[in-house]
């Protein structure tokens, strides 16, 4: 397993992958916090990292989306199976990659977010320049969350299609198409209430749920049942996604 | 007990056989060639053997352990080059030799081997993959199937792509492995020519059965040397053959007498003159293994 992971490292590595994506989602918060953030949005253009958050979303659909259709199209599919590893090492040698390399590029949002911050205080001053670390950390779990369910939708998709392009246009509709698909998850629910439990309808809520009483009252007059059902079932719904994945890239010949 | 070893294998996709009760054996240290036409199962059956792809029945031991779709520890000592060389466009040579030379504890030595298949030259230095030839890429993905010091190792279309040079060397070097480090290979290859001159046995598919196996020295010894004539009405010429109990067939728009007993060009001439036939062209060849390999899959496609 360590051999494994320590070669998808060396792919990563060698196709400059994370160190773009790092390097990217480390700049704009540099340039953008210092130059083009208005002093009363400053606290909350550090929770969105001076707009590198959309990046990481993005980052990782694609990451998600090649890591296995990149082996097919290169057809490097072949030596990667035709080897004493079993499929399911390779499945979840593939998987930790991917969710080291999204780590590793939060974490460059994150350091670039701290030093646009200093750059503004250091050429505007440290007027309204106050960061909120909880809300930060709350906001990097639902990254990790929004990661981890459109990684797994990404995954799915990829080893179902062996399409890259398929995986990525999904996944980024599931993160970035927020709007559209509360909206197409509403008629959905006006047409047949159970149907508020569709995949979708379910991230949004989590996605929107930040713990207070607040939520907790919307949660239960849309689902009738506490918050932590939502997450349990979304968790199901992420377990089976990777579970399909798993099976579809088991049984495949290549 | 014999290293690669197939039972009774089959694979169906759909109605169609791709692998129909198929059964042979690799030995230590021989060169086994296996050929027939196109679609006659040579890839499917290297891809049963390598772990890509399921079977419907049967059986894949290699080492003396099963290889399937979800069980195949022992690949660790087979190497493989199926179809086409498969790079990863970012790496260079050397990149490709030490990422796969990562599978087990004793790789081959990697500049050994990059110098054997001639990957170690300033053509390939640090050009990454995506920039190779076919003939690089080729070579690449042999070196590749060597470099985890293997057992066996399975080649499909080695040479494609490959010049008359490289082809000699790649020769050379399989021939050179097996003699002296006992590495078995199984080779696919349309050049029958080179596998004539490289494989110890020979194992022809055709619609996905296995039609014959044996060595390649009996396989050729079965191959007579031919009378063959171009007339104007073969069938004449056959049933003439018939009459004088030569064994002939029509072969390639030709009538091909092979030569047995006291049968020769002068003695067909002859009689075909006296038959009132016109001879267009006669010839005697010495066939190969592709003449043969022809007859034997004409025959069993009759």
């Amino acid at each position: 397993m360590l051999t494994l992971l320590k070669q998808e490292a060396m792919k990563a590595h060698k196709q400059n992958r994370v160190w773009i994506w790092a390097l990217l989602t480390f700049l704009i918060p540099v340039i953008v916090l210092p130059t083009f953030v208005k002093e009363a949005s400053q606290p909350d253009a550090y929770l969105a990292y001076g707009g590198a958050s959309i990046v990481i979303s993005v980052a990782a659909i694609v990451l998600g989306a090649l890591t296995f259709t990149q082996e097919f199209t290169f057809g490097t599919i072949r030596p990667l199976l035709s080897r004493q590893y079993s499929r399911l090492q390779v499945f979840l040698a593939k998987l930790m990659t991917v969710f080291l390399e999204f780590i590793v590029i939060e974490a460059a949002a994150i350091v670039g977010m701290l030093v646009g911050r200093g750059l503004y205080i250091a050429t505007k001053g440290s007027e309204n320049t106050n960061l909120d670390w909880h809300s930060l950390w709350v906001g990097v779990g639902s990254d990790i969350v929004a990661a981890v369910y459109t990684i797994a939708l990404v995954i799915l998709i990829s080893n179902i299609a062996k399409s890259s392009g398929a995986a990525i246009a999904l996944g980024i509709v599931v993160s970035v198409g927020n709007g559209l698909l509360s909206s197409l998850s509403s008629i959905l629910v006006a047409f047949w209430s159970p149907l508020k439990w569709n995949p979708f309808n379910l991230y949004q809520s989590v996605l929107a749920y930040d713990g207070s009483k607040v939520a907790d009252t919307i949660v239960r007059a849309d689902y009738g049942t506490d918050a932590w059902v939502i997450w349990v079932v979304l968790l199901g719904y992420i377990v089976v996604m990777y579970w399909l994945s798993y099976f579809i890239f088991n049984r495949r010949s290549v | 007990m014999s290293l690669l070893e197939l039972r009774d294998v089959s694979k169906n996709f759909g109605s169609y056989k791709a692998m129909d009760d198929v059964s042979f054996q690799v030995e230590p240290g021989r060169i086994v060639g296996l050929i027939g036409p196109n679609g006659a199962g040579k890839s499917t059956t290297m891809r049963a053997i390598t772990g890509l792809m399921s079977y419907s029945a049967g059986e894949v031991r290699f080492d003396g352990k099963k290889v399937s779709l979800s069980h195949h520890s022992s690949l660790n000592e087979m190497g493989n080059l199926i179809e086409y060389p498969s790079i990863y466009p970012n790496f260079t040579a050397r990149d490709h030799m030490k990422y796969f030379a990562m599978d087990v504890d004793n790789p081959a030595d990697i500049d050994e081997i990059m110098h054997m298949t001639e990957i170690d030259g300033e053509k390939f230095g640090k050009r990454k993959a995506k920039h190779f030839s076919l003939g690089m890429k080729q070579r690449l993905g042999i070196a590749i199937a060597l470099v985890r010091n293997p057992k066996l190792v399975v080649l499909d279309e080695p040479m494609n792509g490959l010049d008359p040079q490289s082809v000699r060397d790649i020769r050379a070097l399989i021939s050179n492995l097996a003699e002296k480090k006992g590495v078995s290979f199984l080779i696919s290859s349309h050049l029958l020519d080179e596998l004539q001159r490289l494989a110890d046995d020979v194992v022809i598919v055709n619609k996905g059965r296995i039609i014959r196996k044996s060595t390649m020295a009996d396989f050729l010894a079965e191959d007579k040397a031919q009378i063959q004539v171009t007339t104007n009405d073969h069938q004449k010429m056959l049933d003439l053959a018939k009459e004088n109990g030569w064994t002939a067939h029509e072969f390639n728009n030709r009538v091909a007498i092979t030569v047995d007993g006291d049968v020769t060009a002068q003695l067909v001439l002859q009689k075909a003159t006296t038959a009132g036939l016109t001879i267009d062209d006669i010839q005697t060849t010495q066939t190969n293994l592709e003449d043969h390999l022809l007859e034997v899959l004409q025959s069993d496609n009759q």
